[in-house]
């Protein structure tokens, strides 16, 4: 581990046997491994009181802390700067309060969002944040890396839903902001700023919601197009239209490869260069009808092929899987490289233009070259590109750090190339798709290799509001104790 | 009911001290230095001038001491340079029509008005975003658009003159949030001169900008972190059909059962509206609307989708009312018979204004499985104090607007009826609601924050103004309550204490 810059005077190991809250040594065998920096210990509170006492002690030790939540997103952000304590929100997973006809819910953040919408299930409602891995994903690493899945289009992303939250402060305290009704403008609207956060300014203890009856039917319409700027068009018509449809995807020839492979539907072959659009129409009975009618429409003017309509939702049946397997592949945890590339909404066919134009990254020996996996939010303006560490994302390679060796050690085109020239490969990608969005848009390096890290800024912020955020952390955090270095600049 | 002593605390907070504006020979050199900046014709600063602004839609008043009208962001850069300069507060005025005296300029200084940096800069259609000056007037922007099958979707019922700057500075909603959202979830990205007179640019056009999102942050902030000088918002696409329908019910129990009943039904309408019967009274004897007069409690609910769903819909609304005992349920079978409901609901406060010399708008929300509770309480409070309360509101959101009669001519009502309105707010929070839903906190509800937040609650939010405004020149006075004055906070939660 990395020497530790620290205010401490007495050494950290006895330091640890003070820690107020219940607590374990980490090893190997712990599984937390945030680019490749493992906390010492991780505690492990029961209340968010435990919490609070947890983080003040740390705070006033002088340790750094890694909130905690199921760690599907640990890849996001800059290496740590420090790391001493994990503190994980896992035994902090009540559902507090939900009163169905309020269509609100109030939640500990440490429970996973599967198990929310269980909850939620029983009475016919949802959060409409359709993540991947929701089974490991906990509520409060979902606000904190504000993740969103395909129907953000639908119903928005954790910054139209929440409503109130409780946060630990990095000296302890308890703070509320926003309230339990679905309206309130009372003080700063402090929600917006810890959502996606990263855990940088407090850690998020319990979340209030706006939740949403299920629809009544879901259907999903696929068609195949010649390339992305004819399904840019069609998706321009649905979305000036008045379907309005919960979600509308795009994916490239590779990303609906994969797609098929993971969910085992029969999708239409989609060739180089030609481009999958799947959109999922929700509501009454009878507007879905129209809507399906109306999208299969839009879809042969703009001379979609292979056009067809599901039987459901996508989500049981013939065509289970499907929109899993998309939303996975956002999120793909398989990928050496998954780059996040946020536009404007017209612009998402230029976005999958100039992929289709990126040189095949090298893989490693014997695994050949990758394409690029696209998939995009096509109605938000939000695309991913993820390369397989594997070269084929039929066999995802689970251990993260086997995606790490596998470009480190990757053989670049000319044998006589160090690995190092892998690395320029993809800090050019990413110099280049930064030139192209430049000004309107953002390009996040949400996974990659250590060594890549390094060598690059993995959130590209090119804007002019650096001084108020760091301004904003050091009010929220003067000693740095949460998550330091990880966030945009290093905050 | 709080003991007496605390009612009137909290009826003495939320009276203000207006600010007594320097002399005129200090206002004359001042007005000098601002025309330098935006030209002789864009100051005002005698008394007659002053006396203009010094209000909004609310009850409270406080002079500026010059008012000026920035016609670039340039201008307002240097405006506010100046006042960094000279320490001097400034505060942002769109169309003055907030109801919680947010544009008040409670500590004096530049009054800085946005009508005349009123530009639509760009309409994009395909990204379905428009850019524009903050003194754009809400309905402007919406049939700017509305050519193009678009809108802006939030509708304060004071579009017709609203603007856009002061939308996003209280964060507004209006009647059709319920479905669509507020203030907030419409804008994605904002230019701001900040205090020291720098300008920084938040969000864009593309969703999801890397870093914290200060664009959620400064919108609802009330102008307390600096100026907006342009704004990047959502246009949506208009809804292809929609269908009204009017549920009569004895009571306003019924009435509040039927609205949860609507949404447990899993329909969410896109307005949901209740008034009760000492405003359909109002409503009817000067709009003519034709609601029934003796009725307890009437629901406006509005429906929009495809036209394929309409029939369903409005067939599930009216089984739930009648579920809950509607005495008839109605549909508008033409656009005029929609148009005359409407007319009824957006006229309510000028039928109000006809039966009383004045009328206090409250703006309390609180869950809708609370409302039948909540408006007893409301009652109680009525019957105590002897002042009427009519309640005309967004029963789908919860958001109270009780509306309490009172004439301003008579000793001592204006007091009373502060004393009232603190109590309801009271009664809101109580059952876990919000101090205000729309109209923000301003000068008006201040004091009264403690009845929300803990000291640590407000000491964050504190630490925030403080990053953006450490010399609190930047609309002075508002949100936090006045040190030593306040309302006794919630206790903070150190311990087990559940909220």
């Amino acid at each position: 581990m990395r020497a530790v810059e620290s205010r401490r005077t007495e050494p950290r190991d006895a330091l640890f046997e003070r820690i107020p809250v219940p607590w374990e040594r980490t090893d190997e065998s712990t599984g937390v491994d945030i680019d490749g920096e493992r906390p010492a210990v991780i505690c492990a509170p029961g209340t968010v009181e435990e919490a609070a006492a947890a983080l003040r002690w740390a705070d006033q030790a002088g340790l750094a802390v890694a909130p905690l939540g199921g760690g599907s997103r640990l890849d996001l952000g800059n290496r740590p700067r420090r790391l001493d304590l994990g503190l994980t929100t896992r035994g902090i997973s009540r559902v507090l309060e939900y009163e169905p006809a309020n269509l609100t819910v109030t939640v500990e953040t440490g429970s996973s969002l599967a198990h929310l919408q269980a909850v939620l299930g029983e009475h016919g409602q949802f959060l409409p944040l359709d993540l991947p891995h929701a089974d490991r994903t906990t509520i409060g690493g979902m606000l904190a890396a504000n993740a969103s899945g395909p129907s953000r289009l639908g119903y928005g992303s954790a910054r139209d839903l929440v409503v109130g939250m409780t946060v630990i402060l990095a000296d302890g305290r308890i703070t509320r902001s926003g309230g339990k009704v679905v309206k309130n403008v009372a003080g700063y609207d402090l929600n917006k700023l810890y959502i996606g956060s990263l855990g940088t300014l407090g850690v998020i203890a319990e979340a209030t919601f706006k939740v949403t009856p299920r629809p009544a039917r879901a259907e999903t319409v696929i068609a195949r197009f010649a390339d992305a700027a004819a399904a840019g068009a069609v998706v321009q018509r649905i979305l000036h239209s008045s379907l309005a449809p919960v979600a509308v995807e795009l994916l490239d020839a590779e990303g609906s490869r994969a797609v098929a492979t993971a969910s085992g539907v029969d999708l239409p072959a989609v060739e180089e260069r030609e481009v999958l659009l799947a959109v999922l129409a929700a509501g009454p009975e009878g507007a879905v009808k129209r809507q399906v009618r109306d999208l299969l429409d839009s879809v042969r003017q703009g001379d979609g092929a292979c056009d067809r309509a599901t039987d459901g939702d996508g989500a049981t049946g013939r065509w289970g899987g499907l929109w899993n397997a998309i939303r996975e592949l956002t999120g793909a945890s398989d990928s050496a490289l998954r780059l996040k590339i946020a536009v404007p909404i017209a612009r998402v066919p230029d976005v999958f233009a100039a992929l289709a134009r990126v040189p095949p990254l090298p893989l490693g020996e014997g695994r050949g070259e990758g394409r690029p996996r696209v998939v995009a939010h096509a109605g938000s303006g939000i695309v991913y590109a993820s390369w397989a560490a594997d070269g084929d994302g039929a066999n995802p390679a689970p251990d993260p750090k086997s995606a790490i060796c596998n470009l480190q050690s990757a053989i670049p085109v000319a044998p006589s190339q160090a690995p190092a020239a892998a690395i320029g490969v993809c800090t050019t990608l990413v110099a280049d798709l930064r030139r192209l969005v430049r000004g309107a848009g953002s390009v996040v390096v949400e996974r990659a290799p250590l060594a890549l890290k390094g060598q690059l800024d993995v959130w590209g912020y090119d804007g002019d509001a650096l001084a108020v955020m760091r301004r904003i952390k050091q009010h929220f955090d003067p000693n740095a104790t949460l998550n330091p270095g990880r966030f945009v600049d290093g905050i | 009911m709080a003991d007496t002593s605390e009612r009137t605390l909290a009826a003495d907070a939320m009276a203000v001290l207006p600010h007594v504006p320097q002399p005129l020979t200090e206002r004359r050199e001042l007005a000098r230095h601002l025309a330098g900046i935006v030209g002789e014709s864009n100051v005002l600063w005698e008394d007659y001038d002053l006396m203009l602004y010094e209000y909004d839609g609310s009850i409270d008043r406080s002079l500026p001491d010059a008012v000026v009208f920035p016609t670039s962001a340039e201008q307002v850069v240097g405006l506010v340079r100046h006042c960094a300069r000279e320490h001097i507060p400034f505060t942002a005025r769109g169309a003055g029509t907030g109801l919680s005296g947010g544009c008040i300029p409670v500590e004096g200084g530049i009054l800085i008005t946005f009508a005349k940096l009123n530009r639509t800069l760009e309409i994009d259609p395909e990204d379905l975003r428009a850019v524009v000056e903050p003194g754009v007037v809400n309905l402007h922007l919406t049939n700017a658009v509305a050519h193009l099958g678009l809108q802006f979707v939030p509708d304060p019922s004071s579009q017709k003159a609203c603007t856009i700057g002061g939308n996003v500075g209280e964060n507004s909603g209006g009647p059709h949030t319920l479905l669509y959202g507020v203030t907030t979830n419409h804008v994605l990205g904002l230019e701001v001169v900040l205090p020291d007179g720098e300008t920084i640019h938040t969000g864009g056009k593309a969703l999801d900008t890397p870093g914290y999102d200060l664009t959620g942050l400064l919108v609802g902030s009330e102008g307390t972190f600096g100026v907006v000088t342009n704004a990047i918002v959502r246009l949506t696409p208009v809804a292809e059909a929609v269908r009204t329908v009017l549920g009569v019910f004895e009571n306003v129990a019924d009435a509040s059962a039927a609205c949860s009943g609507i949404i447990a039904a899993g329909i969410v309408p896109a307005a949901l509206e209740m008034m009760d019967q000492l405003s359909l009274q109002a409503i009817e004897d000067y709009v003519h609307a034709g609601y029934p007069r003796d009725a307890g409690a009437v629901l406006l609910i509005e429906v929009e989708s495809l036209a394929e769903a309409m029939d369903e819909l409005a067939a599930a609304i009216t089984d739930v009312c009648n579920a809950h005992h509607a005495r008839e349920v109605r549909i508008a079978r033409s656009a005029k018979e929609r148009n005359l409901l409407w007319a009824g609901r957006k006229g309510a406060f000028g039928a109000v204004g006809r039966i009383t010399p004045d009328f206090y708008v409250m703006d309390g929300c609180v869950p809708r499985n609370r409302l039948p509770e909540v408006l007893a309480k409301i009652e109680a409070v009525s019957q105590r104090c002897g002042l009427r309360i009519c309640n005309v509101f967004h029963a789908g959101d919860g958001n109270l607007h009780p509306l309490i009669l009172f004439d301003s001519e008579v000793p001592g009502q204006e007091d009373l009826v502060r004393e009232a309105g603190a109590e309801i707010l009271r009664i809101c929070t109580e059952a876990g609601g919000s101090l205000t839903g729309e109209h923000g906190v301003g000068v008006e509800k201040k004091e009264l924050m403690g009845l929300m937040f803990s000291e640590s609650d407000l000491d964050v939010m504190r630490r925030v103004k403080r990053v953006f405004d450490p010399d609190n020149i930047a609309n002075p006075g508002k949100i936090f309550p006045t040190p030593g004055r306040c309302v006794k906070p919630r206790p903070g939660r150190h311990a087990a204490v559940g909220w």
